[in-house]
């Protein structure tokens, strides 16, 4: 008989709740990339967002016990990852740098012009996500990159979902606002 | 046409909505230029926003994995034995408020039918089954001595002071009843937080 994937999740977790450590790296190794993006959405710094993460699964691992069996462990790893990396900003304040010059980011193939035009792009949407208070970048960066829903969101954060929306709603009206002011055209980016 | 949905559309473009306010904002949708325009732009910014990949390069998961593996305490990931007393104190608080409630309300309802048995003068004839005296005996007593001394508001006074005793006998039990249901109550309510506190987690 084969283990649905929430039932194989539900395995790991239990064994990593008896102490199984390679239950746990199991689990690890599932959430490590979403965990590591919404923590470097919201820090906007990859150190920071690495070291957030780090103590997340840290913090998971000491309380795992506690965890109730049947809730998302995604979430309730957002939960954690969010509050570290708000920790971690508060800790230690940075100014936003410049991306490394030999960082990938595009196909070379493409030709240094469409390779200079994604760098400027990536570096402008991170400037404008950290430009945004804490609190709406919280809640935009879960919808935009856990792909939480609204109840989702309002659970991890412990707010009433009416104001996660009309945090969802500020922050993406800010964000535009922002773009615009950079005369970045959305429309011709992505039409 | 009917008023922008303008607050609406976040939560439009979320999948958030259901039922009347889904249909208002598609009818309006499809007759508003202004409004599919700001949605346009509400989809382009969360595609932007998605297909930005991060301006850092992370280590793989296996690598992040296997380095904090290294970091992993020893001890903990140890689930806490469950606590038998504690969950067994639960159960039976609870089991006893129900008990008690049920035994109340069934001798309530014996007592009330048997009172009226009594008063109809149903049950005369039963040995052992009289109705409660009316005059509890210390004020039989005080009548009997200082009856005459003590004039229409003594009388009075001591006629009320019969009735509260009386009160008080007769609903003594059912007080001492309701007592022990509410402690069980909250006896059983306090052991399901206490059980509540020790299992949940907030980081």
């Amino acid at each position: 008989m084969t283990l649905s994937s929430s039932e194989l999740e539900a395995a790991l977790i239990a064994q990593a709740q008896r102490g199984d450590r390679q239950a746990y790296g199991e689990l690890v190794r599932q959430y490590y990339a979403s965990v590591v993006n919404v923590a470097y959405r919201l820090c906007g710094d990859s150190d920071q967002a690495q070291d957030a993460t780090q103590e997340a699964f840290l913090k998971a691992w000491l309380n795992l016990p506690s965890f109730r069996p049947g809730t998302s462990l995604r979430n309730w790893l957002y939960r954690i990852a969010v509050n570290a990396a708000l920790d971690a900003l508060r800790r230690e304040r940075k100014t936003i740098e410049a991306a490394p010059d030999d960082l990938p980011l595009t196909d070379p193939a493409n030709g240094p012009e469409c390779e200079l035009l994604q760098r400027e792009r990536v570096h402008l949407v991170r400037g404008a996500l950290l430009s945004l208070p804490e609190a709406s970048r919280a809640v935009l960066v879960l919808r935009e990159y856990g792909e939480l829903s609204y109840q989702e969101i309002a659970t991890v954060l412990e707010i009433p979902i009416g104001t996660v929306m009309s945090r969802l709603n500020s922050a993406r009206a800010q964000l535009k606002r922002l773009l615009e002011a950079q005369r970045w055209s959305l429309e011709m980016e992505y039409v | 046409m009917s008023e922008h949905v303008t607050d609406w559309l976040n939560a439009y473009h979320d999948g958030e909505l259901r039922g009347m306010g889904l249909q208002r904002v598609e009818s309006h949708l499809t007759a508003c230029a202004e409004c599919r325009v700001a949605l346009e732009e509400l989809r382009a910014l969360s595609a932007l926003l998605r297909q930005t990949p991060p301006e850092a390069v992370f280590p793989s998961a296996e690598h992040f994995a296997a380095r904090l593996a290294l970091r992993l305490p020893r001890h903990a990931g140890l689930v806490p034995a469950r606590n038998v007393w504690l969950e067994l104190g639960g159960w039976l608080a609870t089991l006893g408020a129900l008990a008690v409630w049920l035994f109340l309300n069934i001798t309530v309802w014996v007592r009330s039918a048997f009172l009226l048995a009594l008063d109809a003068g149903l049950l005369a004839n039963l040995p052992g089954l009289q109705p409660l005296p009316l005059q509890m005996n210390w004020v039989a007593a005080l009548t009997f001595v200082w009856g005459d001394q003590l004039g229409l508001p003594g009388q009075l006074v001591l006629s009320l002071l019969n009735d509260v005793h009386l009160f008080v006998i007769r609903s003594q039990g059912m007080l001492f009843s309701e007592l022990l249901l509410m402690l069980l109550y909250l006896g059983g309510l306090a052991l399901w937080w206490l059980r509540q506190s020790k299992s949940s987690f907030s980081a």
